[in-house]
């Protein structure tokens, strides 16, 4: 009987670390719910800092190689800086957005992805999550698959401009954990995301 | 680290305490077939002490209206209430139109020794027996006992299978006072009554499939932090974790010998769907493209699996051959079809169907290909067919709210149970049970 | 390709940075770039943004292969419908040569038994529903209800044989379009629509040649509410009333499946 009475309380015990924990994932839930609708306002002011650093991220070809020659030392200099702190620095948006029952990235998350492959190249011991999502329209078990889906594509996106796939993992909630609640375009357009989670 | 270990064990709260937790599920009859039958089912004699826990002819009548297929007489309109032949009147009964009447009366020899029920059903129109039987029973099984004579009732009358005393499974979801989504997994008789809890977790659960012998509930819990199928004894409530792959584990479907389940894994990479033994846990893979393939369903005569494939864009219902391996498209009407499930007899495919933004079920029959819209509710999804191939249960919303519809397949009969308590989810009607 | 470790961390640090500074590199000159192109490092860089702009290019691919796969299923699908529709077309073609042959054998028979008669048309005898003369608008109309039928805009269809059934009342083919109607409305699941109009195809068109059908729809019908055996004295009648029509064969069908 002395054991049936520990488990018991092992039982409670961990009844309660269960709620605990779960307390705390719903703070996280709200906390990246109200990142979530930061983000956009973000996402605006970001813009301009991206492409004023002109070659970063998206500066591709020679062109760019050409301009960057043709800079003054002080400037490279001061651009050096930069960079140096865009690596060390984890990037504010967290999030990204897709389409309905598509997998593909949207040209306008190219920018936010590539401030998280810079983070992740300059940080190859950090680990990253891609948790997919789908809106809660279709039915379930194909939501989770989109959401993984979503999820992959994020990976690909990430390994191809080299970063380790040891450092990323897939999982999807599909359509079990809305950003929003709501049955609106509104609100569904917020739940068909990847968060990119450290 | 074992105190980590026994955290996670304990890391979900299971129930295995089998009470009634009162019921949940109401069936409000939405829309009915007015070429019903007439039957009148007379309140059953009551011969022993105290009182019974049942009302065996109610039970009996809400099953038979609930099929759409007959018509039970209200009571209040019945002129005589006989329980044996010699009490019947035919005169009065075919005055109210009624074509059959059933009679019975539940008997006690010794305070809470074994019950004794007898039924009798009469066709009004030649006057005569066309079926009775004596049989007995613990006061605990009334509802059992009275789901039974309506099975025999209702295969007299139309030839159908009856399908009362099988089960249904379902999920619920709703946000406690802490706000945190308390998920449950359910099941209930195909009435919505006599409700258990078999799980409860405040991560997802989703996806019950029933074992052919409708011993075993497969799932999807989340309850570790990522999905994993497990599989549960509905009757001892033990069961155990079948799969834990890295990525997607979902969509366990059952093989009609039960030997197999289907199952959705992402270990290779992307969503494909796997077949494991459950004998040698030998894993086989049965698709293999670059988009999503989920949500398999097998041929009631274990050839052949429809499931859900995006290949073609947006998902839409593809047939497998599971001896050839060939796989060919069954839906081409709207661009989203997803979540198939045959009929019992293999003839039919009812799945979610999208029609101008509005999520229906619809059957389509698989030589013809016509498709059938079953439902006017929007969002309706997840549909699953009673083992005698008449009605479909499915899940819908109404506000932010889901509950349980039930349709017959061909659309004439429509009832709902809607749920008393936040988010019914995933409906799963349970094959017959003594097969 | 192995760097020495800190020039691998300049490589790495141009990588994240991703601006090509072209009087460092030089400098490098010790890194095997594995180029002697004048214009060496973006080779690294050009590599990841190509590996980008790959990838972004097969999703593109698999989208359209996606698209394109779904067009040629739905071809393939159109074309077993066409297949089927034309063998159809064809057993009903043969199915009508061969009643209006046997006519002509009973007429043949009937010239000389009685030479009066060959002064009747073929068509007053064969009591066929084209008795009176179909008007050319009636005709366009009713066969573009009849190709929204085909091409299963059941709604479409439904709403240009309502209005064919008011705008042209006096038709041969009313009961044809009533009959059409029919179908509708069981495919849109109406049934008691479709067994008003299959029971006024045969109240008031018992000659029509759609009327055998008709009554094998009644049967259905009364199947579909469940009425067992409403729906085999239905077969009955009309294995008993066109013995030798396709419908009665489809009535034996029936009977044969629902026999206990």
């Amino acid at each position: 009987m002395e054991l049936k009475k520990y488990s018991k309380s092992l039982f409670f015990g961990a009844t309660l670390a269960v709620l605990a924990g779960c307390g705390g994932n719903a703070a996280t839930q709200e906390q990246t719910e109200g990142t979530t609708a930061a983000n956009d306002n973000q996402q605006v002011a970001v813009a301009p800092t991206v492409t004023s650093d002109g070659a970063t991220g998206s500066g591709t070809d020679s062109d760019s190689a050409v301009s960057g020659q043709q800079l003054g030392a002080d400037t490279q200099a001061a651009m050096q800086d930069d960079m140096n702190q865009k690596m060390a620095a984890m990037p504010d948006v967290g999030t990204i957005y897709f389409d309905f029952d598509q997998s593909s990235i949207r040209a306008d998350s190219r920018e936010v992805l590539d401030l998280h492959v810079a983070y992740l190249r300059a940080n190859p011991m950090a680990k990253v999550t891609l948790e997919g999502h789908a809106d809660e329209r279709g039915t379930r078990e194909y939501n989770m698959a989109l959401g993984l889906r979503r999820g992959n594509a994020v990976k690909s996106y990430f390994q191809v401009q080299g970063v380790s796939a040891s450092q990323i993992e897939v999982t999807s909630y599909g359509e079990e954990r809305p950003a929003v609640i709501g049955h609106n375009q509104s609100a569904w357009s917020k739940n068909r995301r990847v968060e990119i989670n450290y | 680290m074992r105190l980590s270990r026994w955290i996670k064990a304990a890391a979900i709260l299971l129930l295995f305490s089998y009470q009634q937790a009162g019921a949940d599920l109401t069936i409000e009859i939405t829309q009915g077939n007015d070429r019903a039958t007439p039957v009148a089912i007379v309140p059953f004699a009551w011969s022993g002490e105290g009182v019974l826990t049942e009302d065996i002819a109610q039970i009996v009548s809400d099953d038979l209206e609930r099929s759409g297929l007959l018509k039970p007489l209200s009571r209040t309109e019945m002129l005589s209430l006989p329980s044996k032949k010699a009490e019947v009147f035919f005169r009065d009964w075919s005055l109210l139109k009624q074509e059959y009447l059933l009679i019975g009366q539940v008997s006690q020899k010794t305070p809470a020794g074994p019950l004794s029920i007898r039924y009798e059903l009469y066709d009004v129109v030649r006057q005569e027996r066309v079926l009775g039987e004596i049989i007995s029973g613990t006061s605990k099984e009334l509802r059992s006992r009275a789901h039974y004579i309506s099975d025999q009732v209702f295969e007299h009358l139309t030839g159908l299978a009856g399908a009362f005393s099988t089960r249904i499974a379902y999920i619920t979801a709703r946000r406690d006072e802490l706000k945190q989504t308390k998920y449950e997994l359910k099941i209930s008789d195909a009435d919505g009554r006599r409700e258990k809890t078999i799980l409860e977790s405040y991560e997802p659960v989703l996806s019950p499939s029933w074992s052919p012998d409708a011993q075993y509930l497969a799932y999807v819990s989340f309850e570790t932090g990522r999905p994993g199928i497990y599989l549960q004894n509905v009757f001892t409530g033990k069961r155990r974790q079948l799969t834990a792959f890295k990525g997607l584990n979902g969509a366990p479907s059952w093989s009609p010998d039960g030997s197999k389940l289907a199952v959705v894994l992402s270990k290779d990479g992307n969503p494909e769907i796997y077949s494991i033994n459950l004998t040698t846990y030998k894993i086989t893979r049965l698709t293999n493209h670059y988009g999503i393939d989920t949500e398999p369903d097998w041929s009631p005569d274990g050839k052949k699996m429809i499931f859900t494939s995006s290949r073609s864009g947006g998902p839409q219902i593809y047939e497998l051959d599971l001896a050839t391996g060939e796989t060919q498209r069954l839906t081409f009407e709207g661009s989203y079809n997803a979540r198939a499930r045959y009929s019992p007899n293999g003839s039919e495919i009812y799945f979610v169907h999208q029609n101008e933004g509005i999520f229906h079920i619809a059957a389509q029959d698989l030589n013809g290909n016509r498709l059938r819209i079953l439902t006017q509710t929007p969002l309706d999804e997840s549909p699953s067919v009673s083992p005698n191939g008449s009605m479909l249960i499915y899940a819908t919303q109404e506000g932010l709210r889901g509950y349980l519809g039930a349709v017959s397949v061909d659309g004439q009969v429509q009832y709902r149970l809607p749920s008393q308590l936040g988010d019914v989810r995933e409906p799963a009607w349970s094959p017959f049970l003594n097969k | 390709m192995r760097f020495p470790l800190p020039s691998r961390l300049w490589v790495l640090s141009f990588l994240t940075a991703s601006t090509v500074q072209a009087a460092d590199l030089t400098s490098q000159s010790s890194v095997p770039l594995g180029t002697a192109s004048s214009v060496p490092a973006p080779v690294y860089i050009d590599q990841r943004q190509g590996n980008t702009e790959l990838l972004m290019q097969v999703q593109q691919l698999q989208t359209e292969m996606q698209a394109l796969r779904d067009q040629l299923e739905q071809q393939g699908q159109v074309i077993r419908q066409l297949q089927k529709d034309s063998r159809d077309r064809y057993i009903d073609v043969d199915r009508r040569l061969l009643s209006v042959s046997s006519d002509v054998n009973t007429l043949k028979k009937g010239r000389v038994a009685a030479p009066e008669a060959n002064t009747t048309s073929a068509g007053g005898i064969n009591n066929s529903a084209v008795s009176t003369p179909v008007s050319g608008s009636a005709k366009d109309a009713y066969q573009n209800a009849y190709a929204l039928v085909r091409s299963k805009q059941f709604d479409q269809a439904i709403t240009a044989y309502q209005a064919f059934i008011k705008n042209y009342p006096d038709s041969a083919l009313l009961p044809n379009a009533y009959y059409w109607l029919g179908e509708l409305y069981m495919v849109k699941n109406l049934t008691q629509e479709a067994e008003r109009v299959f029971n006024s195809v045969v109240e008031q068109y018992p000659k029509s040649r759609k009327t055998p059908d008709a009554r094998y729809k009644l049967g259905l019908v009364y199947a579909r509410y469940g009425q067992q055996d409403k729906a085999r004295k239905q077969m009955e009648s009309v294995k008993s009333f066109h013995p030798d029509s396709t419908a009665a064969k489809l009535a034996d069908q029936f009977l044969e499946s629902t026999a206990k």
